[in-house]
């Protein structure tokens, strides 16, 4: 029963470091997203809202991330 | 660098910007794509996680999923978008130019010096480079009719515009020079000859290539007398006006003739290249159909209302803050192949002259920008003059044309 559980909390350890290993994978991510003030007038503003729907997805998904790391 | 680029393929319209927004955005996709693969995969072990854990990991999965999504659908758009605008611009162009036919040219004359008085006003100077006075000069330019104007100038008492023999002679006497290969616009832009009263504004060069074929490069200068009644220089205005009217300029003549004895042979492929009317020069060579003319490259010329034979590379390179391509017209935007490549001129490559945004230093930067693009269309045109050349070297010889005198023509039996 020891045997078991210590096997079943080395495998969670394992889980845990991979999704923490996704999280600062994502983070360099960020740098990469495009300047959001590349353009005026209009099609710079619909421009900047789809960037900024984009950093959003990317905000909930390392957000839900470190979340999942806290609970494992 | 915010060069632009249009024409000559499915994209109408790219800036390097945006091309550099797609590529970052592309590599956002693929970054994120395998950040959820392995989120995917940690998921596969969820008899591992606790209810809660395996709820947000679930939910992490989606984020990330939608984020590759988007990223590459905006990516996608912007290229979407880009080739609209091109359309769009093409359109109003064409309307433009259809006005333009049917009501003639005072309108576009009232524009003009509506334009003239608003700069004036602003600027408390003429400032020619004003992006509206070279609209409305583009119009203008777009509503005469050039060929008309010509005949009628020359029915005027005094020669203006009358055009006369030419003849081209070596100025580098003895044997011809080496060089190496261009490398790229840059170097296309550096090597034509500055406008140079008593200099050679033509540079010949040879290249032989492994099979013994030969192909020459023919780089041209710009006006160099402005006068209207010709005089010994053909580089003058006479051939700027009788040129862009489609006619037999002087000097168009004089490099063809500097062709042939350089030693090129009818049927030897020839890419031209010239600076404002070296690029009047470059473009009739091309049209002429006296060679086969691969591509042809010019910088600030006004040659956009003329339409080099299919299978031309036609590479255009004009400052939006230049008022002599404007003279040119519009292009022919809805049946156009060229590759136009704009750009104000780089603030710190403006010459100091009466058209600070016309000289040869700041397209030779605009140039140099060109070769660091990515576009893939100039990544093929740089491709396209590296074939031709077959990587050097070259025989290079250095022309000048002169303007005959009716007595000078009768002896040396040149021709108009």
């Amino acid at each position: 029963m020891t045997v078991l559980s210590a096997e079943h909390e080395r495998q969670r350890a394992a889980l845990r470091a991979r999704v923490r290993a996704a999280e600062a994978e994502l983070l360099p991510v960020y740098r990469l997203l495009p300047d959001r003030g590349l353009w005026a007038g209009p099609a710079g503003w619909a421009f900047r809202l789809r960037i900024d729907g984009l950093r959003e997805r990317i905000d909930a998904a390392w957000a839900a991330l470190a979340a999942a790391e806290a609970e494992l | 660098m915010t060069l632009e680029v249009s024409g000559g393929g499915s994209v109408a319209v790219e800036t390097e910007d945006l091309l550099g927004a797609r590529r970052e955005l592309r590599e956002v996709a693929q970054r994120v794509d395998g950040i959820h693969g392995q989120v995917r995969a940690a998921l596969a072990c969820t008899e591992l996680a606790t209810g809660a854990a395996a709820q947000v990991l679930a939910r992490a999965e989606n984020e990330l999923a939608d984020a590759v999504r988007e990223a590459e659908l905006l990516a996608c758009e912007l290229e979407a978008a880009a080739e609209a605008y091109g359309w769009a611009e093409r359109v109003v162009l064409a309307q433009q130019q259809l006005l333009a036919r049917l009501v003639g040219p005072v309108p576009e004359l009232g524009a003009l010096l509506v334009a003239l008085g608003v700069s004036a006003a602003q600027h408390s100077a003429l400032t020619v480079g004003d992006p509206q006075i070279v609209a409305a000069l583009r119009h203008l330019a777009d509503a005469v009719n050039l060929p008309g104007l010509v005949v009628l100038v020359r029915a005027l008492p005094g020669d203006a515009l009358e055009e006369t023999a030419v003849t081209a002679s070596p100025v580098t006497a003895s044997a011809p020079r080496i060089d190496r290969a261009p490398g790229g616009f840059g170097d296309l832009a550096k090597r034509i000859p500055p406008a140079q009263a008593g200099q050679p504004q033509l540079r010949v060069e040879k290249y032989t290539l492994p099979d013994g074929e030969h192909h020459w490069i023919v780089y041209s200068a710009g006006t160099i007398d402005w006068s209207l009644e010709p005089g010994t220089e053909p580089w003058d205005d006479t051939s700027n006006v009788v040129g862009v009217a489609g006619g037999s300029a002087g000097s168009t003549r004089a490099a063809i003739e500097a062709l042939k004895r350089a030693g090129w042979k009818s049927g030897e492929p020839v890419v031209p290249v010239g600076h404002s009317q070296g690029g009047i020069v470059a473009t009739a060579i091309a049209t002429s159909g006296v060679a086969p003319v691969p591509a042809v490259v010019t910088f600030g010329s006004p040659t956009a209302g003329v339409r080099v034979p299919r299978g031309t590379v036609d590479v255009a390179v004009e400052h939006t803050d230049d008022p002599v391509p404007a003279l040119g017209g519009s292009p022919r935007p809805l049946v156009d192949a060229r590759l136009l490549v704009r750009e104000a001129t780089p603030a710190d490559a403006r010459g100091s002259g009466v058209l600070p945004a016309h000289e040869l230093t700041g397209y030779a930067r605009t140039a140099a920008e060109m070769d660091v693009s990515s576009d893939p269309r100039l990544v093929a045109a740089r491709g396209k003059l590296a074939a031709f050349t077959g990587g050097g070297p070259a025989e290079v010889t250095l022309w000048r044309g002169e303007r005959l005198s009716e007595g000078q023509a009768a002896g040396s039996g040149a021709g108009r």
